[in-house]
């Protein structure tokens, strides 16, 4: 095995064990992506059938536009971008400057508990995945997350 | 009233449409960058994964909005929602790129509702690339669409080369009619 396929291996096994936390954790929830910062899906998973390339891309720019929409209104840093639908929660944030997490969520679910999961699940990753590369599906990245 | 007329940038990742925009507009320019990566990640740090924006004051009162959409295609659906109400087109082609050709044909697909009611206006930066083809392969290949469209060759890190190119897609556009593109008057009540 290469390094380079091993360091793969290890970011998607750190991924992946965050999946079991949050779903034990938050009663709703549904699905739970994980993708670049820039929009490309790294390994998800969904109750149903769902569009993750769609969804991953979607995320990164409703991200990228709630950081630049808090500046513009004098706020220093978007913590979260929230959709609220009649059906439900869709949670997007950072993970450090290269990773975005989102959640999907039921209405039934409290909405506190998803934030504050997702943001218990944002600073575990972080804390984990120094020196891991951040590798886009099918992707070539050997980047480092900061 | 203000008069508002809206306009696009659009074209591969890196070709400088957040440069155009950015050096252009009166005010500060509106930017989505996310940190690139995956092959990307090589070439640059950031990237536009929502929109540019800025805003040109014309002498005679009217704003000229400038939006800049994400260049990859997975992003195609702030293609469709930022053509709404779009009066012209600028896609920014880099001739020295491998397959400039099928990135022009890309973004031909993706705007043709656009481009059939407005026109386009395609500039081709590094034109002076040898790497390329020949310069009319682009009138070929927009002619095959069944458009005739400017190919301007220009400097997209200079500022009077951007100011040409929306000259040009200004000069394709309709006129504003009175009751289109201005915002709602407040009322005084």
């Amino acid at each position: 095995m290469s390094e380079t396929t091993r360091r793969t291996s290890r970011t998607l096994q750190v991924l992946e064990r965050e999946f079991d936390t949050l779903f034990d954790r938050v009663p709703g929830l549904y699905g739970v992506l994980f993708c670049t910062a820039d929009g490309d899906p790294i390994v998800e998973r969904f109750e149903r059938q769902m569009d993750r390339d769609r969804l991953a891309a979607m995320a990164s720019s409703l991200v990228a536009l709630g950081g630049t929409m808090a500046r513009t209104g004098g706020q220093q840093h978007c913590d979260y971008m929230i959709v609220q639908s009649h059906d439900g929660f869709i949670v997007s944030l950072h993970i450090g400057r290269n990773l975005l997490l989102s959640a999907l969520a039921r209405r039934d679910t409290s909405l506190g508990m998803l934030l504050s999961s997702c943001r218990a699940t944002s600073e575990s990753v972080s804390a984990r995945m120094s020196g891991a590369p951040i590798t886009p599906r099918g992707g070539q990245s050997d980047e480092q997350d900061r | 009233m203000d008069r508002r007329r809206k306009f696009l940038f659009t074209g591969p990742t890196g070709v400088g449409k957040t440069t155009a925009i950015a050096l252009i507009s009166d005010d500060e320019p509106v930017a989505t960058e996310m940190a690139a990566s995956g092959e990307l990640a090589a070439t640059k740090t950031t990237t536009t994964t929502a929109l540019d924006f800025g805003q040109v004051r014309l002498e005679d009162g009217e704003v000229i909005g400038l939006y800049g959409t994400p260049g990859q295609q997975r992003f195609d659906y702030m293609w469709t929602l930022l053509q709404e109400r779009a009066m012209g087109l600028v896609i920014l082609i880099d001739h020295s790129r491998p397959g400039s050709l099928t990135d022009l044909q890309r973004y031909l697909d993706g705007f043709g509702e656009l481009i059939a009611q407005t026109g386009a206006v395609i500039g081709l930066t590094r034109a002076d690339s040898e790497a390329g083809p020949a310069i009319d392969a682009y009138h070929e290949c927009v002619a095959e669409y069944g458009y005739m469209l400017p190919v301007i060759e220009c400097d997209i890190r200079r500022a009077e080369d951007v100011r040409l190119l929306m000259e040009a897609v200004i000069s394709m556009a309709e006129p504003l009619a009175d009751d289109q593109g201005a915002l709602p008057e407040e009322n005084e009540s």
